[in-house]
C-alpha cells in the first residue's frame, strides 16, 4: 500500500479529519446553523446562567445554556471556533513562512550563515514556548493580531530544522547537482527544485502544530493575555466559567471539551500521518 | 565522560546568555516606557524625566546592557516595580515551591507513565490496552488549565456541596492552610500534601498519559527487533526477555524524552501555579506580566531558561549513563 492509501484507511486519521472538518464547517457556516448573536445580552437577571436546553423568558432555547451575563453559550462556542481556528491556522502560516525560510536559506547558502541561523534556532528552541509567549505579550496590549503574531514567532523553530534537513536531502539528489552543473544559480535552484521538493513533510508537521497553537491561544486567553473580552474565545470562556463553577459548571465545561476535541483530533491525525509515511511501522499501534 | 559534560555546560551557559540578552533587547526596544509605571498617570514631563534618570533609563542602550549584565551576573537583579522588593528575593522565595511541584510531578509522570505504558505493551491489543490507549489519548489532549478547573469542581466544590466533611475536601488555593503556623509538624506535612494534591494530579495525569503513550510505542518497537526474537529462540524465559532485553532498550528513548518534555512541563507548571495560587515562579511570572513588571519578567524568563538547560544537561548525561553506545561516541 502506498502512504496515501494507508492514510485513507487509517481509523485515527479518518477520525481526526472528520473532527477537524466538522469544526471548520461549524466555523465557516456558524451564523447559518445558529442565528443567536454571541454578544447579545437581554434581561441579564432573567437569562443569566440558564442550564443547557433551557428556554428563556423570550422563548429562545439555549442548547448549551447561558453564561453569567446571559449570553448564549452555543453561539459563543461557534464564534469561538472561528477565532480558535483562525488563530491556529494564521499563526501556523507565520511559523511556516519563517521556519521554512530560515531552513531553506540555511541549507542552500551553508557555511557561517547556516551555523549562525541554526545556532539561533537551537537557542530559541531551548526556551519553554509559554515563557517566550509571556515575555512577548508583556510588551503590547492583548489583541487578536498580537496573539497570532506571537504564536507564529514562537512556533517556527522545529519547522526550520525540519526544512533544513529536507532541503539538504534535495540538494544531494542527482537532479539538483545536475541543475547546478548546468548553470542554475542559487535562486533558480531554490525556486525550481528545493522548495517544491522539500515542502510536503513541512506542510504535514505544520498541520499538526495547529492543534498546539489552538491549545496555547486558549491558554493565553485563559490567563487574560490572549483574545480580550467580549470577543468569545474558548480560553476566555473557560476563564469566565471558573467564577461560576459551583452553580453553573457547564460554562467552563463545554469550551474545554471543544479545545480537547480539537487537540485530540490533531494528535490522532498526526499519529496516522506518521505511521502512513513510515513503512517500517506496522499498522494497529 | 568529562569532556562532553564540559562541552554541554559551555553550550548551556551560551544559551542562557542568549536568552537573557534576547529578553533584555525585547523589553528595551519595545514601545512603552517603564518609567511611566513609576510615576502618577498625570505626571508632567519633569517628573517623568526625573524617574527616567533615577531608573537609569537615560543612558544609551549599549551602556545600559553592559551595566545590567554586570549586575545580573553578580546577583543584583534589580527591584520589582510592582512589589518594591529585590527581584532576587522574590525568585528565592518562589523557587522552592516550583521545584517541589516540578519534582513531584516528574516523579508521577515517569513512574506512572512507564508502569501504564509497559503494562499496555504486555497486554498488547487486549480490551484493557485499547481502553487505556483511548484514555491516555484523551487526557494527553486536555489542556492543563481546563483539567485543573474540572478537578477543582470535582474535589473541592462538589464534596462541599454534597455535605461531606471538610477533611474530604481538597484545598484549591495556595500551598498551605491559613492555620499552618499553628499545626504540629505532622499536621503541617499533611496540610502541605493536601494542598499539593490537586496541582500534582493535574500535571501528573497529563504527563503520565503522554509518557505512557510513548513508552507503549517504544516497547512494541523493541519487541519486534531481531535480537529479541533471537533471545526467545535461544529459549530464555519470557520474563528474562522482557526485563533484560526489551525493557532496558525501550527505556533509553524515555530518558531522552525527559529532556525534551521539560519545556512543556514548565508551561504546564505556569498554568497550574496560576490556577491553584501555588506561590511558585510560574505564578510570579504571570503576575509580573499582568503588572508589566519588567525586571521580574526578565528574571523569571532567565530562571526558566536556566532550569530547562540544566534539565537537558542532566537528561543528556542520564542517556549516556544508560546507553553505552552513546557514551562511546561522545
Amino acid at each position: 500500500m502506498s502512504g496515501t492509501q494507508r492514510l485513507r484507511t487509517d481509523a485515527r486519521a479518518r477520525f481526526g479529519v472528520a473532527v477537524m472538518g466538522a469544526f471548520v464547517i461549524v466555523a465557516v457556516a456558524g451564523p447559518l446553523l445558529h442565528s443567536v448573536d454571541p454578544l447579545v445580552q437581554r434581561d441579564v437577571v432573567q437569562t443569566r446562567l440558564l442550564p443547557p436546553l433551557a428556554v428563556d423568558h423570550l422563548g429562545v432555547r439555549h442548547w448549551f445554556g447561558t453564561d453569567a451575563l446571559g449570553r448564549d453559550m452555543l453561539a459563543r462556542l461557534i464564534h469561538g471556533s472561528r477565532i480558535s481556528l483562525a488563530v491556529g491556522l494564521l499563526s501556523m502560516l507565520v511559523s511556516v513562512v519563517l521556519g521554512s525560510g530560515i531552513g531553506i536559506i540555511s541549507a542552500v547558502w551553508g557555511g557561517a550563515l547556516e551555523r549562525t541561523l541554526m545556532g539561533f534556532t537551537d537557542a530559541v528552541l531551548a526556551m519553554p514556548r509559554l515563557v517566550l509567549l509571556l515575555a512577548l505579550v508583556t510588551l503590547w496590549e492583548p489583541s487578536l493580531w498580537l496573539t497570532i503574531l506571537v504564536l507564529g514567532f514562537t512556533g517556527w523553530m522545529s519547522l526550520a530544522r525540519l526544512t533544513r534537513a529536507e532541503a539538504k536531502g534535495v540538494l544531494a539528489r542527482p537532479y539538483a547537482v545536475a541543475a547546478t552543473s548546468a548553470g542554475s544559480d542559487r535562486w533558480r535552484l531554490l525556486r525550481r527544485h528545493v522548495v517544491p521538493n522539500s515542502m510536503t513533510p513541512v506542510v504535514i508537521v505544520a498541520a499538526l502544530g495547529v492543534g498546539n497553537a489552538i491549545m496555547l491561544e486558549a491558554g493565553l486567553s485563559f490567563l487574560g493575555l490572549g483574545i480580550p473580552a467580549p470577543a468569545p474565545s474558548w480560553g476566555n470562556m473557560i476563564a469566565a466559567g471558573r467564577n461560576t463553577l459551583i452553580n453553573a459548571p457547564w460554562v467552563a465545561t463545554f469550551p474545554g471539551l471543544a479545545v480537547a476535541m480539537a487537540v485530540i483530533a490533531c494528535n490522532l491525525l498526526g499519529d496516522g500521518v506518521r505511521d502512513a509515511l513510515d513503512p517500517k511501522r506496522s499498522p494497529g499501534y | 565522560m568529562l569532556r562532553p559534560i564540559g562541552r554541554r555546560l559551555l553550550v548551556g551557559v551560551g544559551i542562557v546568555f542568549f536568552v537573557v540578552t534576547l529578553t533584555f533587547a525585547l523589553l528595551n526596544l519595545a514601545p512603552g516606557d517603564p518609567a511611566r509605571l513609576w510615576v502618577a498617570p498625570d505626571a508632567d514631563q519633569a517628573t517623568l524625566d526625573a524617574a527616567r534618570q533615577a531608573l537609569g533609563l537615560d543612558a544609551p542602550l549599549a551602556f545600559r546592557y553592559v551595566r545590567w549584565l554586570g549586575a545580573f551576573v553578580q546577583g543584583d537583579w534589580g527591584t520589582s516595580i510592582a512589589m518594591q522588593r529585590p527581584v532576587l528575593s522574590v525568585i528565592v522565595d518562589a523557587l522552592p515551591y516550583t521545584l517541589l511541584l516540578t519534582a513531584a510531578s516528574l516523579f508521577v509522570t515517569y513512574v506512572g507513565g512507564i508502569l501504564i505504558g509497559v503494562f499496555q505493551a504486555m497486554r498488547h491489543r487486549s480490551r484493557l490496552d485499547t481502553s487505556l490507549t483511548v484514555a491516555t489519548l484523551f487526557v494527553y489532549g486536555i489542556p492543563a488549565y481546563w483539567l485543573a478547573v474540572m478537578l477543582v469542581l470535582l474535589f473541592t466544590y462538589l464534596p462541599g456541596r454534597a455535605g461531606l466533611p471538610a477533611i474530604l475536601q481538597l484545598p484549591a488555593f495556595g500551598a498551605q492552610g491559613l492555620d499552618a503556623e499553628f499545626l504540629s509538624p505532622v499536621g503541617r506535612l499533611v496540610d502541605r500534601v493536601k494542598h499539593l494534591a490537586l496541582p500534582l494530579t493535574t500535571l501528573g495525569l497529563i504527563g503520565a498519559a503522554g509518557t505512557a503513550r510513548f513508552v507503549r510505542g517504544a516497547v512494541l518497537d523493541v519487541r519486534r527487533l531481531d535480537f529479541v526474537r533471537a533471545a526467545v529462540a535461544k529459549g530464555l524465559r519470557s520474563s528474562h526477555v522482557s526485563g533484560r532485553h526489551v525493557l532496558r532498550n525501550a527505556l533509553v528513548p524515555v530518558v531522552t524524552l525527559l529532556g525534551l518534555s521539560l519545556p512543556a512541563m514548565v508551561s504546564g507548571t505556569v498554568f497550574v501555579e496560576t490556577i491553584f495560587a501555588w506561590p511558585g515562579m510560574g505564578r510570579v511570572m504571570v503576575d509580573a506580566v499582568l503588572a508589566r513588571d519588567y525586571p521580574v519578567v526578565m528574571a523569571t524568563t532567565a530562571m526558566f531558561a536556566f532550569l530547562v538547560v540544566l534539565g537537558n544537561i542532566v537528561a543528556d548525561l542520564a542517556t549516556m549513563a544508560v546507553d553505552p553506545r552513546i557514551r562511546d561516541v561522545a
